[in-house]
């Protein structure tokens, strides 16, 4: 296809907006309304999984060494730790570290007093690697490095740490589950929407296909229109949950709107959807073609 | 040259459209294809530009034949026969200058300049050049047939396929579309005529095919009787 045809075809989708603007309207708002329900999930979803992550980065994994080791045997462990596969980072605690800690914390409770000495062990704290913080993962590291002689002891949030992947796990199927309702709602209504259109061209269509038009030459302008179209409904549901996001953020704060590459996706998948659309409406009208 | 060798057409449920149909078509021919409606007039001229595909037997049309032909052969063919309706399919929305430009636009491969000075020299050929700007629906009938006629001609067919082209309109008019044809074929172009009007066909000395339930019942000339002077 030259850049003269591939001009002409794109002008023809865009006239075809054009031409039938109630047509193309109603169809923007409808889909709108379904990009709304895909773009807000999106949002939400994207706070709560930047909620989670901070969770996840507070994901503590701490290694108690047997009370007043060598310093060499300190240097040996913090080295091991490090040959960990999954250990992305090692802080080593002393025990007057972890005193200052526990003190500032407990101050004015009168309890210190009572503890006399400080009784803390020198102590690791893990980084783990961002795949490497499930559950499975936290207890296979736990289990080696607890087994080494000059370690007394592995602690890490068990409970939790399995909750929250619970909870991450669900919110992923949920997006899916919502991605694909609302994806084929889309591709439905562009296809009913592309559908009148080609009742109003049949004509147009006959003619090309009698004059040796190639199915492509007959489809590209009907994708561009379907294109076109979930462009607009996707700006459309983009700006109003931009307002929306910083309505509410403005009233009580912590909430963020996409990123630019999430809008991006969100573009490209509305693009799609409308191309896809626009195809399986067009599908009966090849049927055979060109015989 | 057109040829149809034992050509047979059905349609699921075992019902013919056409019979055996053996026929040959010289270049540079008129023929006019003539028998009432339902007879298989149409299913043997959509043969011609490969809309239908015979059950059974071959067509060749020039180089092309229907045996395993392809779509990509199917399109390439087609780019070489004008096609023209009784219902005209004129392209509601754009004007006659570029609906006769629009086969030109589809084959692409000529440039916006030489698609509108070949659309305009079609227009003119048909005497509806000083229409060009209008919309179809502003043109009678008749003027609506010529823009048809420019639009299959304007990629210099070999063979035109007329499906009754003179059904929609009144005698007079019908005889200058028919003049009009005969013209084309004048310059070389072969043209197929189907039509139910027995008496424009015997007013003509043209040869003529008479179909009758999927069947060639007779090839003949016309006799010229009462043909105007």
């Amino acid at each position: 296809m030259n850049v003269r045809t591939a001009k002409y075809l794109f002008g023809e989708g865009l006239q075809a907006v054009r031409r039938h603007p109630a047509l193309s309207l109603s169809a923007v708002v409808a889909m709108t309304a379904s990009l709304l329900v895909l773009g807000g999930l999106l949002i939400i979803s994207a706070n709560v999984h930047r909620i989670v992550d901070d969770l996840e980065g507070r994901k503590e994994v701490v290694v108690y060494l047997l009370p007043e080791p060598e310093s060499s045997v300190r240097l040996r462990v913090e080295e091991r730790l490090k040959d960990v596969p999954g250990v992305v980072g090692v802080r080593y605690i002393s025990p007057e570290e972890a005193w200052d800690d526990f003190t500032a914390e407990m101050s004015g409770e009168g309890l210190l007093e009572e503890i006399g000495d400080n009784p803390l062990p020198p102590s690791f704290e893990l980084k783990l690697a961002n795949d490497r913080r499930d559950l499975a993962s936290i207890e296979a590291i736990a289990g080696e490095v607890g087994a080494w002689e000059e370690v007394d002891e592995v602690a890490y949030g068990g409970a939790w740490v399995s909750r929250l992947d619970a909870f991450a796990r669900q919110l992923a199927w949920l997006n899916l589950g919502v991605l694909l309702a609302v994806g084929l709602a889309v591709v439905a209504v562009v296809a009913n929407t592309i559908r009148l259109t080609v009742l109003a061209k049949r004509d147009m269509i006959e003619v090309m296909k009698v004059v040796g038009a190639s199915e492509w030459f007959i489809r590209t302008p009907f994708l561009y229109e379907g294109m076109i179209q979930t462009l607009g409904a996707s700006l459309v549901a983009l700006g109003t949950l931009y307002g929306i996001t910083r309505g509410v953020s403005e009233q009580f704060g912590g909430i963020s709107f996409l990123t630019l590459p999430q809008v991006a996706a969100f573009l490209g998948t509305a693009l799609i959807l409308g191309a896809a659309g626009s195809y399986l409406a067009l599908r009966p009208v090849f049927k055979n073609y060109p015989v | 040259m057109i040829k149809f060798y034992h050509v047979y057409k059905s349609y699921s449920g075992g019902s013919f459209a056409l019979t055996d149909i053996n026929l040959t078509i010289q270049d540079g021919e008129f023929l006019f294809l003539v028998g009432p409606s339902g007879a298989g007039k149409s299913t043997l001229l959509k043969m011609i530009y490969m809309e239908e595909l015979p059950t059974d037997g071959i067509v060749t049309v020039g180089r092309f034949t229907s045996a395993g032909i392809n779509r990509k052969k199917i399109l390439e063919l087609r780019r070489h026969v004008g096609v023209i309706f009784q219902d005209f399919r004129l392209l509601r929305d754009r004007s006659i200058l570029e609906n006769v430009a629009f086969p030109l636009r589809i084959s692409g491969e000529s440039s916006e300049l030489e698609m509108k000075e070949r659309a305009a020299a079609a227009l003119n050929e048909v005497g509806v050049y000083h229409r060009r700007h209008a919309l179809p629906h502003e043109l009678s009938g008749g003027e609506q047939q010529r823009v048809a006629i420019a639009r299959a001609v304007v990629n210099k067919p070999f063979v035109l396929v007329a499906d009754e082209p003179t059904g929609n309109l009144d005698p007079e008019t019908s005889d200058d579309i028919t003049a009009l044809l005969k013209r084309m074929n004048a310059h070389g172009t072969s043209v197929l005529f189907a039509t139910h009007k027995m008496d424009m066909v015997e007013r003509s000395t043209e040869r003529y095919l008479r179909v009758e339930h999927g069947q060639i019942v007779e090839d003949w000339v016309g006799s010229g009787r009462g043909a105007t002077a």
